[in-house]
C-alpha cells in the first residue's frame, strides 16, 4: 500500500515541477497548462472522492507553497473541483460508458474555466487586478483547454495503471 | 444520525474550505516558511535543471516557428541598428563626460554596484509574469526589497520573500511592485505599477507634464533601494487617466520576463 502512496507522492513532486518550473519555461503565451488541476480531477474519477481527498489537498497545499500563494487558495479550488468532479462522475459517467470521454473532456472545460474564474475573482476583490483585466479569463482558454484534456488523460491512463498494480499488503505480526 | 452527517462529502468540503478561508484570512506566512525551506531544498535541482532545459526546448520551438519572419525582422534591426549606431557614437562621448563630472561630484556611478547573479528556478504558474523565483537567498546576503536586473541593467522587479537559499523577485509586472521613474528626456516623474497580466504603465504624470511614444523610462533613484538610472521600457501609449487627472503612459519593457535564465540582484554599492 505504502509503495502506492508513493507513487502518487512523486506524481505530485513531477507536477510540481511541471507546473513551476517546465510549463512556464516551455510556454510563452499567455497561459499555462494547469498539472494539478488535471491531476486532481483524475485522482477523483479513479480513486473516488474520499480517496483523492488527502491527495488533492496535499496538490493544493504544495503547489500554494511553491507559487508563493497563500496557503488554501489551491487548495480551496482544487477541493472544490474534485467535489463537483465527483458528484457528477457518478450520475454521468457510469451511466454513459460510450459517452464518458466527452464528459470527461467537459469537466476539462468547465473546471479550466472555473478555476481561471476563481482566480480572477480572488484578484478583483483583493484590488490587485482591474476590471478591464476581465477579458482574460477568457485570453487562450481554448488552448489551455486543450492541453489540459492532454494532461488530463494522460493522468487518467496513469493513475488507472497505478491504482491496478497488484502491490502485496504488508502486515505486521 | 450525527455519523451520517459528519461522513457526508459536502461536510468534508465544507470543513476543508472554512479552514483553507481562515488560513488566506490571517495567512501564516511565518508557520510555513520552515517547511516550504524543507521542501524548497529537495525539489530544486530538480527545478534548476528541468527549467533551463525547457527553456531552452521552448525557444528552440520558437526559434524553428519563427523561421517565416527572419527576413523581415533582420530588415527591421538592421534599420534599428543603423539608428543605433548613430545614437551610440553620441553617447560614449557624452559617457566621457559624464565620467569626468561624476569623478569631480563624487557621484555613484552605476558601474558600481554590488552584483549577485543567480539562476531561476521557477516562475508564476499563471502565466501572468508576476514573480520568478531565483537560487540565491538570505545567505548570499540577498535581503527583501532589493533591486534586480537583467543584462545591462535593465530593472526586472525587486526581491520579495527571502528564504535561506532561495528568493521571490517581484517583477515589475506585478500589480504590487511600484517603482519611482523618470523619463530620460524631460526628467518627467511618475510611477511604474504592475498591471496584471497588461504590462507595465507610467501612472501619475502630472498633466502639465511632457510624456511621448518613444520616451525611455528609467528608476528615479527616489525611495527604497532602487538606484537611479536602470532602464525600464520604452513608452508605447499616453492617454489620460480615467478620472482625467493624470497622464498615463503604457511601457514596453525589452525583457521576456518569461524567458530570462540569470539574474544580478543589486546588493548595494561597491
Amino acid at each position: 500500500m505504502w509503495k502506492r502512496k508513493l507513487i502518487y507522492f512523486s506524481i505530485i513532486c513531477v507536477g510540481i515541477i511541471l507546473q513551476t518550473s517546465i510549463f512556464p519555461a516551455f510556454f510563452s503565451s499567455r497561459f499555462i497548462p494547469q498539472v494539478m488541476l488535471t491531476l486532481a480531477m483524475a485522482l477523483t474519477i479513479i480513486l473516488g472522492f474520499s480517496g483523492a481527498l488527502p491527495w488533492v489537498i496535499a496538490s493544493g497545499f504544495f503547489l500554494d507553497l511553491f507559487s508563493y500563494a497563500r496557503a488554501g487558495e489551491s487548495v480551496i479550488v482544487l477541493v472544490l473541483v474534485a467535489y463537483l468532479v465527483s458528484f457528477f462522475s457518478r450520475r454521468f459517467l457510469v451511466e454513459s460508458k460510450g459517452w464518458s470521454f466527452v464528459i470527461m473532456f467537459l469537466f476539462v472545460l468547465i473546471a479550466t474555466f472555473f478555476r481561471r474564474l476563481f482566480f480572477y475573482s480572488i484578484l478583483f476583490i483583493s484590488g490587485h487586478a482591474e476590471i478591464k483585466a476581465a477579458g482574460l479569463i477568457f485570453s487562450y482558454l481554448g488552448s489551455e483547454i486543450i492541453y489540459n484534456s492532454i494532461l488530463f488523460f494522460s493522468f487518467f491512463f496513469a493513475v488507472k495503471k497505478i491504482n491496478k498494480l497488484p502491490f502485496r499488503q504488508t502486515t505486521i505480526k | 444520525m450525527l455519523k451520517n452527517i459528519f461522513s457526508k462529502k459536502i461536510f468534508k468540503v465544507a470543513v476543508i474550505l472554512a479552514v483553507c478561508g481562515l488560513l488566506i484570512f490571517f495567512n501564516p506566512k511565518n508557520i510555513f516558511k520552515p517547511l516550504r525551506s524543507f521542501a524548497w531544498s529537495m525539489l530544486s535541482p530538480f527545478q534548476k535543471i528541468a527549467y533551463i532545459l525547457s527553456l531552452k526546448i521552448g525557444n528552440y520551438r520558437e526559434f524553428i516557428f519563427s523561421i517565416g519572419e527572419l527576413k523581415t525582422e533582420n530588415e527591421q534591426l538592421s534599420i534599428k541598428n543603423q539608428n543605433l549606431e548613430a545614437q551610440n557614437a553620441k553617447l560614449s562621448d557624452l559617457q566621457r563626460r559624464n565620467e569626468i563630472l561624476e569623478k569631480q561630484l563624487d557621484l555613484w556611478t552605476g558601474d558600481n554596484f554590488d552584483l549577485e547573479y543567480a539562476y531561476i528556478v521557477s516562475q508564476d504558474p499563471d502565466g501572468s509574469d508576476s514573480w520568478l523565483e531565483i537560487s540565491k537567498g538570505s545567505n548570499d546576503g540577498i535581503k527583501e526589497g532589493m533591486p534586480v536586473i537583467s543584462g545591462g541593467g535593465t530593472l526586472v522587479g525587486k526581491t520579495g520573500e527571502v528564504q535561506k537559499n532561495s528568493s521571490q523577485v517581484i517583477l515589475i509586472t506585478n500589480p504590487q511592485s511600484r517603482i519611482n521613474a523618470v523619463t530620460s528626456k524631460n526628467g518627467t516623474r511618475g510611477i511604474i505599477e504592475g498591471q496584471y497580466g497588461l504590462g507595465i504603465i507610467f501612472n501619475m504624470v502630472l498633466q502639465t507634464d511632457l510624456v511621448e511614444v518613444g520616451d525611455k523610462i528609467i528608476t528615479s533613484g527616489m525611495g527604497g533601494n532602487v538606484p537611479r538610472g536602470l532602464f525600464i521600457g520604452d513608452v508605447q501609449d499616453v492617454k489620460l487617466t480615467p478620472d482625467r487627472l493624470f497622464q498615463q503612459a503604457a511601457v514596453i519593457s525589452p525583457v521576456k520576463f518569461s524567458k530570462l535564465e540569470v539574474i544580478s540582484v543589486i546588493k548595494g554599492k561597491k
